[in-house]
């Protein structure tokens, strides 16, 4: 599994949410398959020289998600897709993080096309890897 | 066995007439890696040498272990392990000399924990301990108060004057130890980078008072940093509860609270801001604010410089606000 | 413990081989330059007493140094904590220091006195006559160097100014070596040295585990300390006192005996002047209480020390034996030939060494001269009963009997047979006009014999004369001898009051008569700690100040403190003595209240201040430190800091406030990792 974890200290972003996210983006860019393992508590806390609590916790928010699942004297394994959220938990997350491209991008001056435009190849790759691994 | 291997009730030191710690009520839990910060002399080192019975206090109590701390006997000895800064090893002695010395006190040493950090820092068994760089001195001495597994280990500034690598191969042993859950760090540290990366609980010390002691993330959650902006002049602030800092700019106040919650959210929409933004804040940056100069700050160049003001804090009264 | 010392001797360990080998080259040196010195050339004797002293000086440097060098490296804060916080307790790491102090300490000895031997055997060719003098020299500079050592490490543990309160150990220290080295039998050194190290061991122990803070300390170390510096103090007082008031002058009335005008047994005093100690000491020519009794007319009878003048025929019988540090008793030095005689207090007999073959050739027994080979085996060899005098150097007084010794030492005659249940106590020849006889004290009796050993007299001795200290013997004439027996008791320290009876004796031993004298009391000449330790604040109505002169005036009374001497003085000293006491006493009072102490120390501090003076008020600051005070924030008066409520408003200390801005989290959860199985 070419999955690389790195965490950074000083961001605003806490540790545990940066190993969250980077589950997410592995998950959803395909280098995670369902069904894979990911390491344990212990041996990603060592790799990574961070608080195995830290560690467990992300575990814990990915699982709540329904990204991870968890089996019991096995280890946590990357689920099958399926929904955990609710339509307008779904709807919220997505308005929030397009709330945040659109200030992000604001001040860069692109028009309304090219930023649409650069949005739907990101999200063919995102398919596309989707389907090769598929 | 208790929930707390250390428990302090009201300690205090005085030196001379200057109070260094002030009633100190303090908790680490079992199992935790409980990280001490402060300023420099903020009385963090002093507490410590108290908890270990280096120094005595001049009021209150403090027990570790259950033992009490002015009267620690060699068995409780025996389960603490100590890292006083400046890492001090007898320079005469070889590395090997000083473990066969170490281990001689104690009933219970494994030497290939000890064999295992030497080798890590990469130390020659015959170099002589006086020779050796201040990283490796780090390592050696991690290597003797690691050897006898001792259930609290407690570090004070265990990092300082040590190179990035050291300060990593630090970090690894400190996560090594954890691997039986029985076993407590307590660190004191200024490189907040670290402290990030290991410390399950932290507690802040301001000269003297404790003003935080709470898990690591819920000090991160407690201190946000709002960004207010406005048309035209700056309004004045009114008294806000948990005020750490205010930073006035043209037309833009950023403000630092802490225990941020509904009654501050609604006095700061009451001044009517044109934007109100929340900006994330490092833990370094929290950290920064909580410990820094209380008050409103100006660089506004082209008027004539502000005085910082302290701004009314409000004394709290009610204890709902708090946790 | 056994790593400890260890690490101890490593790590000190060459310093202490280093300091051995410079004290050799010290030896050398020492030795050579005794050798060279005209006495020592014709006195090789002195190189015994010499080496112990030596001795003493190299054991108490190299105990002091190794008591400093294993301490005062170690007192960095983060150094002690490394030394402290280990699983053993700190009377083990203490011993294991102490051990290995100790041990390089008879190192450094043992090595500077191999090489003495060496030099003495073989370079200076000497012939060592004793190895119990090896041996004792030896113990003394270890005996000497634990003393010290102990002090030093008191010393350098004690947070106190190096000019202030941290020398007084090692003042202790330096006085018990001297007392140890002024006993006159070793057993007694032994002793000595063994109470005080004991003593100074548990000051040092309890130091060690406090760190020097005297509040920290267990009970049994804080007496310990104080008591180690409390000495110390009264020692230093001592010698400042007596260093200032050799130089006061003191007004006693010093008396002249005139020899001119000399009648027998009478006093004549005809000048009073103001001396001070120093020159006192320089020119012994002046008595420091003299006191004359004229026992031909019955009104004062003379007794004088140091007296070169007088010839009165008194002599004052004690019984001296030599201290362990005599090597030998001289008897005679011959300078004509090659051969040095000396009588050897251990092997009990004359022994003659050649100073150009440096060996011994001879000795002399009770029946006279032997060779060194041909030593002869009835029992003759040596003499028996212990040497009191040398009577001048012609005779040999022993316990058992007396002996004429020729000039060269070789002739032995046999004069006077002692008994075997009465041994003799003193012996002392006199001479009454031209004829020579000896005065014998035994236990029962005083006896008279003749130069032939024929006993004239005997008087026994009434039981309250017996173990009188001194006697005296006055001849007029054949026939009539005045014996006076004058036994000191103390009234009081520092006032003596002298017992004297005497008896008229006629030449056949009767007794004529016998009456008493007063001398009234006088200021003896013994030190007497609390009288040196506070000027001025001593009570005057103890010692007699004043007796008026009159024309046969006698009673010099020595005053250590002038200032107050004088009649008309007592007045203002009376009131300046209670004002002192008075002021001393209030002040140990108000110390110790504000140290917080509890009411039985304070007044056992007063009781000490009332004692001691001025050393105790500095004691009890030295080792009490005050707790700091800050204002109340309530009632404003100043309260003591380690106390948690106030003395005047008793409102507890404040919490420091509160702003809002404290995250306290109030329940901790157990630490665990997070469960479900991902490990």
């Amino acid at each position: 599994m070419p999955l690389k974890f790195s965490v950074v200290t000083g961001s605003p972003d806490p540790v545990y949410r940066q190993i969250v996210e980077q589950v997410r983006v592995a998950i959803a860019g395909g280098v995670l398959q369902p069904g894979e393992q990911l390491p344990s508590v212990r041996a990603l806390a060592e790799l990574l020289v961070v608080n195995p609590n830290t560690v467990a916790r992300a575990y814990n928010d990915l699982t709540g998600e329904g990204a991870l699942e968890a089996r019991p004297g096995k280890g946590v394994f990357v689920a099958q897709r399926r929904q955990v959220f609710a339509p307008e938990e779904r709807l919220r997350r997505l308005e929030a993080a397009v709330q945040t491209l659109v200030k992000e991008v604001a001040l860069l001056g692109f028009s309304d096309e090219e930023i649409q435009e650069l949005l739907q190849r990101e999200l063919q790759k995102l398919k596309g890897g989707e389907e090769q691994k598929r | 066995m208790s929930d707390y291997v250390i428990e302090t009730h009201g300690l205090t030191r005085y030196y001379g007439g200057k109070c260094v710690v002030d009633t100190l009520d303090l908790k680490v839990p079992r199992g935790s890696i409980f990280g001490f910060l402060g300023r420099n002399g903020a009385g963090k080192s002093t507490t410590i040498r108290m908890l270990l019975g280096l120094v005595e206090p001049t009021r209150g109590s403090a027990t570790i272990l259950g033992h009490d701390c002015q009267n620690l006997p060699p068995v409780a000895r025996e389960r603490i392990g100590y890292l006083a800064e400046g890492h001090h090893v007898y320079g005469w002695m070889t590395v090997g000399e000083c473990g066969r010395f170490q281990s001689s006190f104690y009933k219970h040493w494994n030497q290939s924990i000890f064999d295992g950090v030497v080798d890590h820092f990469n130390l020659d068994r015959k170099a002589k301990a006086g020779d050796l760089s201040r990283g490796q001195r780090a390592g050696l001495c991690l290597a003797m108060t690691m050897a006898p597994e001792p259930e609290l280990l407690i570090l004070d500034d265990p990092a300082l004057g040590l190179d990035p690598v050291a300060r990593r191969s630090l970090l690894q042993s400190m996560i090594y130890v954890t691997r039986r859950s029985d076993r407590t760090i307590l660190f004191s540290s200024h490189l907040l980078a670290e402290v990030e990366r290991v410390a399950d609980y932290v507690a802040v010390l301001d000269y003297g008072v404790l003003r935080a002691s709470c898990p690591l993330e819920m000090f991160r959650e407690r201190v946000r940093q709002f960004s207010l902006r406005f048309d035209g002049v700056t309004p004045q602030l009114p008294g806000i509860p948990g005020l750490l800092q205010a930073f006035r700019a043209a037309g833009e106040i950023s403000l630092t609270i802490a225990n941020y919650d509904a009654r501050s959210e609604e006095l700061l929409r009451s001044l009517q801001p044109v934007a109100f933004e929340e900006v994330p804040l490092s833990l370094e940056d929290a950290f920064i604010s909580y410990l820094g100069e209380r008050g409103e700050k100006s660089f506004f160049l082209d008027q004539a410089p502000e005085k910082p003001e302290a701004l009314e804090t409000v004394a709290v009264v009610d204890e709902e606000k708090l946790p | 413990m056994k790593a400890m010392i260890w690490k101890e001797l490593r790590e000190c360990g060459t310093w202490a081989v280093l300091a051995g080998a410079v004290w050799c080259i010290f030896n050398y040196f020492g030795y050579h330059t005794m050798f060279s010195t005209e006495d020592v050339i014709r006195d090789p004797l002195r190189i015994w007493e010499g080496k112990i002293i030596l001795n003493v000086v190299l054991g108490a440097v190299a105990g002091g140094m190794l008591g400093v060098i294993q301490i005062l490296p170690e007192l960095r804060r983060d150094q002690w904590a490394f030394l402290l916080h280990r699983p053993a307790s700190a009377t083990t790491l203490f011993a294991g220091k102490a051990i290995a102090g100790i041990l390089m300490l008879i190192a450094i000895i043992s090595i500077s006195e191999a090489f003495g031997y060496y030099l003495l055997r073989f370079h200076l060719k000497l012939e060592i006559v004793s190895f119990w003098y090896l041996a004792v020299a030896v113990s003394i500079g270890i005996l000497a160097g634990a003393v010290f050592y102990f002090s030093a490490v008191i010393a350098a543990l004690r947070p106190a100014k190096v000019f202030g309160s941290r020398l007084l150990s090692l003042i202790t220290a330096l006085a018990i070596v001297v007392v140890l080295f002024l006993q006159p039998s070793f057993w007694q050194v032994l002793l000595c040295t063994v109470l005080c190290l004991i003593g100074l061991v548990l000051a040092a122990q309890s130091c060690f585990e406090a760190k020097g803070e005297y509040r920290r300390m267990k009970t049994v170390g804080r007496v310990a300390l104080g008591s180690t510096l409390l000495a110390g103090g009264s020692i230093f007082g001592m010698g400042v006192i007596a260093f200032l008031s050799a130089l006061v002058p003191r007004g006693f009335v010093a008396t002249y005996f005139d020899s001119h005008n000399l009648e027998p047994y009478s006093g004549s005093y005809y000048r009073s002047d103001y001396y001070n100690l120093y020159d006192q000491f320089m020119d012994s020519q002046y008595y420091s209480y003299s006191v004359a009794y004229d026992l031909g007319r019955n009104v004062s009878m003379q007794m004088l020390k140091n007296t070169r003048e007088v010839r009165a025929e008194t002599r004052t019988a004690v019984v001296t034996k030599p201290a362990y540090r005599q090597y030998g008793r001289y008897i005679k030095r011959k300078e004509e030939d090659d051969i040095f005689s000396y009588y050897d207090t251990v092997g009990k007999r004359i022994v003659f060494y050649s100073m150009e073959n440096r060996r011994i050739i001879g000795y002399s027994g009770p029946n006279g001269y032997y060779d060194v080979n041909h030593i002869p085996a009835d029992g003759s060899a040596q003499f028996s009963g212990e040497l009191l005098s040398d009577a001048g150097g012609n005779y040999l007084c022993f316990t058992d009997a007396v002996f004429q010794v020729d000039s060269s030492g070789r002739q032995i005659k046999r004069l006077i047979d002692g008994e075997a249940d009465q041994p003799f106590q003193n012996v002392v020849p006199v001479n009454v006009g031209k004829i020579q006889r000896f005065w014998v004290v035994k236990s029962n009796a005083i006896e008279q014999y003749d130069a032939e050993g024929k006993r004239l007299l005997s008087v026994p001795l009434g039981p309250e004369e017996r173990d009188g200290q001194y006697i005296g013997a006055v001849s007029v004439d054949a026939d009539k001898h005045f014996l006076w027996f004058g036994r000191i008791t103390k009234t009081w320290p520092g006032v003596h009051h002298l017992d004297s009876k005497c008896a008229e004796v006629t030449g056949t031993g009767k007794v004529l008569s016998r009456f008493e004298i007063d001398f009234g009391e006088q200021e003896g000449d013994i030190v007497v700690p609390f009288n040196m330790m506070f000027a001025g604040v001593v009570w005057p109505m103890l010692r007699n100040d004043t007796h008026l002169l009159s024309q046969q005036n006698w009673v010099v009374i020595d005053q250590l403190y002038g200032v107050f001497y004088r009649a008309s003085d007592i007045v203002v000293s009376i009131n300046t003595l209670i004002a002192a006491i008075c002021l001393s006493v209030m002040s140990a009072w108000l110390f110790a209240r504000r140290a917080r102490l509890k009411l039985s120390l304070c007044c056992l501090w007063m009781g000490l201040t009332l004692l001691f003076g001025a050393v105790a008020l500095i004691g009890l600051l030295a080792l009490y430190p005050w707790p700091g005070h800050l204002a109340c924030g309530q009632c404003k008066k100043l309260r003591d800091i380690e106390n948690e409520e106030c003395p005047h408003c008793h409102v507890p200390w404040p919490r420091p406030q509160r702003d809002g801005t404290e995250i306290i989290s109030r329940d901790f959860q157990s630490h665990a990792l997070a469960s479900g199985g991902q490990e």
